[in-house]
């Protein structure tokens, strides 16, 4: 069943201009951060977001949980239509729907001791009393693994390591019992010896909440740990999208293939690797056919006239025009 | 380990200075009726007696006692300033918040409002003010407040549309805190530091103003001791030779001020290392 | 003879909050032509011990001892005339953020012109000649001579960097995270572009908190952890027999997008290095931990040509 669908979902970022340029210039530019975007999370389910920095990744993210106002298309969640919510009614349903940033330093505020701020979703949207919100609060500082939680309760986030910060943001964002979480790239800042230990508990609490989950990364290798869904995000599209053991095993995409076989790895791999030019794509005039063609080894002229669609290959979707064999 | 103090905390010195200035002054307004010498109001010597064992400052043109006038004027002063930097403080650092917070057209209405009458020179504003409603210490204090809104209001704008566009402030919006609760929770306690280090250099500023708006007579009526009042009547007499009716108002005035700049630069000293780190 | 050698090094940062033992007695040799990564997590010291082999140590931090012998030259007592020398000319940097590096508000072509005229390599003409072919052997195209680099993507300024790094033919290359800022793709293609110059005989310390981007790259690992090395060696049985309880367990908690899939962490957290544990510092982490390595400083150890700093290096394994 699915939980969120987003359907040709559009978010476009008007340019920042010099002044001479703006009294010139009629027309506003803009930065296609998400291009006509249709995905799906099913209960229970996660899906990871792989893509790299501009890609529009966290703008969709960000969508999803309506932080941005889409410029086009729909989202729907559960059922109902999100994507024009605004105020109190958009602020009551944020209890179905949380998400986790990537900067546990920034996502923290500074003045507040943190069990405060795990407890405040619960008071705000009246979920529970003063007291009630705190025991609570108590309660989820030790299963994130902040323990004891009444000594992390009353800490300030300087206080606290990169690692326990991320764990009070998993808290403040898991004590209302969402349905879906957006994670934005949650371990991208934490040493890789801590990072499993965020996943282990995020996993810990899909299971007991079954929650679903967008997982934001830019590093497939943690993807491939998190989600059973994979779709992989190239300048504002989606280029491929799938189970991803498949995809890992056999990318259509050319990108991901690039992507797949750039990752270092300590296992030996021998494979033929496959690299793309070292061409910056840019975000407001990007390429008129396929976003990739510039850069793709294996464009021809068709690939630089006609922009390929999402198309169901094996059970999967691919924008491209000569997907792998 | 005082070296290592002060290392630490960069601007103590200043602030433990201006502090301890604005505290003996404080002191001084407090206990004025039991320390003053004489009563400020009346003539209780003849006029123009130099300073001496029985007028530690002398007697003015009336006969009365500068030093008791002195002690007593520390009233008036901290009384008209601290309430109109409060006023100032409430009214801007709301206003501030919740234009930079909301935007649209309100911050725009605000903005305009307020970027007016920061365009007139303070002096001459509070003395427009203070003569259209008329000599009075309460009149005064308004009239004061009324110009320093201006400089809470676009401090507290500016570093409200710097931290809105923090992290933090987003996550707390994602996770379902109110508006209000975020402004009040987030916002401020984010923006506090930065609003005292205005406010006691504006204080200083404030007790200038205050001067000048009874040098021109528009706070409290005669008898009633001012310093700025009074270094305006001992003027005239400066070049008779009385050197002393105004050179003590004057005086007392630049230390108060001083007091305050101290605290005021020593806060600031402070938080600039803190940024640093 | 070794190109680098670093014999018990100890760099500490005075601070105002006390002393960090950032580097603490660190051994290391570099051959000519040698590809030697430095591998450790956020507080490690790694980039500490980086900075420190020119002696750019970062105040409030100081070289408190041993010594760094570079090509005969003891790098922490020279005079600062042999170090300007040897700086650049010898051995060159470059870091994660190319910024660092480059002036916004001139051309690259003619940054890259005036390295080449101020270590007397050519001049005028020659020198921008000298300085075009630099852009090219990084791969960057003929214009970029003329660009600004605010017109250049995080790769293409990267491979600026290494074009003014590389310009005077240093023997060795510092690289101080390279490609943290990049994506996989760029990371890929510069460290491509860096393997082409260790062919050619440049050697490169890299220093990295990726594991498995320095296995794919270099000859010998370094591993450090809480300001000591705790494994040095052969990069192959480093990472197929790692020795120390820290290097097996941080092997095993880097994701793979290849072979089994597991979710791996070392529990808790690096000590603060203002106060470091007593004995061996990961005791408090370590699954192996006794009483004596509560107690007991391990000693480097050499088993079959690999330097480890444990009590019981070669019997501990983690298991499954």
């Amino acid at each position: 069943m699915v939980l969120v669908e987003a359907r040709d979902l559009k978010k476009y970022f008007p340019v920042e201009k010099g002044v001479i340029e703006r009294i010139l210039a009629r027309k506003v530019r803009y930065v296609r951060a998400v291009d006509n975007v249709s995905l799906e999370v099913g209960k229970g389910e996660t899906l990871a977001l792989v893509g790299e920095s501009g890609s529009g990744k966290s703008t969709l993210g960000r969508l999803l949980v309506r932080l941005l106002d889409p410029d086009g298309g729909t989202i729907t969640f559960n059922g109902i239509d999100i994507t024009r919510l605004k105020g109190e009614k958009l602020r009551k349903l944020r209890r179905r729907f949380q998400i986790i940033f990537q900067d546990p330093y920034a996502s923290l505020n500074p003045r507040m001791v943190v069990g405060e701020q795990i407890a405040q979703p619960l008071t705000e949207l009246e979920l529970a009393s003063a007291s009630e919100a705190k025991s609570e609060a108590l309660k989820i500082l030790k299963s994130v693994g902040l323990v004891p939680p009444e000594d992390f309760y009353n800490k300030y986030p300087h206080q606290l390591s990169g690692g326990q910060r991320q764990r009070v943001a998993i808290a403040r964002a898991l004590i209302v019992k969402p349905d879906f979480i957006v994670a934005d790239e949650p371990v991208s800042m934490l040493d890789v010896s801590i990072r499993a230990s965020i996943l282990d508990i995020l996993e810990t609490f899909k299971r007991e909440l079954s929650l679903s989950t967008l997982f934001i990364t830019h590093d497939l290798a943690v993807a491939r740990l998190v989600g059973e869904k994979l779709a992989i995000m190239y300048l504002g599209k989606i280029v491929e999208e799938g189970p991803t053991e498949d995809i890992l095993e056999k990318p259509l995409h050319p990108y991901t293939k690039a992507l797949i076989d750039s990752i270092p790895s300590i296992r030996k791999r021998e494979k033929s690797k496959l690299g793309l030019k070292d061409v910056t794509p840019d975000p407001v005039n990007p390429p008129e056919g396929c976003r990739l063609y510039p850069r793709c080894p294996f464009a021809t002229e068709e690939c630089k006239l006609r922009e390929p669609k999402l198309e169901t290959i094996k059970g999967r979707r691919v924008a491209c025009h000569y997907p792998l064999q | 380990m005082l070296s290592q103090t002060i290392l630490k905390y960069p601007g103590s010195i200043k602030i433990a200075v201006g502090a301890l200035i604005v505290s003996i002054i404080a002191l001084l307004a407090l206990t004025s009726p039991i320390i003053a010498p004489y009563d400020p109001t009346r003539s209780v010597g003849t006029p123009f007696i130099p300073p001496s064992r029985e007028h530690l400052m002398g007697t003015d043109h009336l006969g009365f006692d500068v030093f008791s006038r002195i002690i007593w004027g520390a009233r008036t002063v901290l009384q008209v300033v601290v309430s109109a930097t409060i006023t100032a403080l409430i009214v801007g650092v709301t206003l501030g918040v919740v234009s930079g917070y909301y935007g649209g057209i309100l911050d725009r209405v605000f903005s305009m409002i307020m970027d007016s009458l920061y365009a007139f020179p303070s002096l001459i504003l509070a003395i427009a003010i203070a003569a259209v409603l008329g000599p009075s210490p309460y009149n005064a204090a308004i009239a004061i407040s009324v110009v320093y809104i201006p400089v809470y209001y676009r401090m507290v704008r500016g570093q409200t549309l710097a931290i809105k566009a923090q992290l933090f402030v987003e996550a707390a919006k994602a996770s379902g805190v109110r508006d209000r609760v975020i402004m009040a929770r987030y916002v401020l306690p984010n923006i506090a530091h930065t609003i005292f280090v205005v406010a006691s250099l504006n204080i200083a500023d404030a007790i200038l103003t205050e001067a000048g708006l009874s040098f021109l007579g528009l706070t409290v009526s005669p008898p009633t001791p001012d310093w700025g009042f009074d270094l305006r009547i001992g003027q005239r007499f400066l070049l008779l030779g009385y050197w002393w009716l105004s050179v003590f108002p004057g005086l007392a005035i630049m230390v108060l001020a001083l007091g305050f700049a101290l605290i005021g630069e020593g806060l600031s000293d402070r938080l600039q290392i803190r940024a640093i780190r | 003879m070794a190109l680098l050698s670093i014999d018990g090094l100890s760099v500490h940062y005075y601070t105002l909050s006390g002393i960090v033992r950032a580097v603490d007695d660190v051994s290391l040799n570099l051959e000519l032509g040698e590809w030697v990564s430095i591998v450790g997590e956020s507080g490690s010291g790694k980039s500490t011990l980086g900075f420190s082999t020119i002696r750019l140590t970062p105040p409030p931090g100081r070289i408190v001892g041993g010594s760094i012998v570079f090509n005969g030259v003891d790098i922490v007592k020279a005079p600062d005339s042999v170090l300007r020398k040897i700086r650049g000319r010898e051995i060159s940097m470059i870091f994660q953020d190319p910024m660092t590096s480059l002036d916004p508000l001139r051309t690259v072509g003619s940054q890259l012109k005036e390295v080449v005229e101020d270590h007397g390599i050519g001049r005028g003409k020659e020198a921008g000649e000298i300085a075009k072919r630099g852009l090219l052997s990084v791969g960057l195209p003929e214009n970029a001579f003329y660009s600004y680099p605010h017109q250049l993507s995080g790769g293409q300024r990267q491979r600026v960097a290494i074009a003014i790094a590389t310009v005077l033919r240093p023997k060795l290359l510092i690289a101080d995270e390279p490609t943290t800022a990049l994506d996989v793709i760029v990371q890929k293609s510069i460290m491509d572009l860096l393997e082409d110059y260790n062919r050619k005989g440049m050697s490169v310390l890299l220093i990295t908190h990726d594991v498995a981007l320095a296995s794919e790259r270099s000859r010998k690992i370094a591993v450090m952890y809480a300001g000591e090395l705790v494994e040095f060696g052969d990069t192959r049985s480093v990472i197929e027999d790692p020795l120390h309880p820290y290097t097996q367990l941080l092997i095993r908690s880097v994701p793979d997008v290849v072979g089994e899939k597991r979710l791996t962490y070392i529990p808790g957290e690096p000590p603060d290095l203002r106060r470091p544990p007593s004995g061996c510092r990961f005791h408090p982490r370590c699954p192996f931990a006794d009483s004596m390595c509560k107690v007991e400083r391990p000693k480097q150890t050499v088993i079959s040509g690999r330097a480890v700093l444990c009590h019981y290096a070669g019997t501990v394994k983690v298991r499954d």
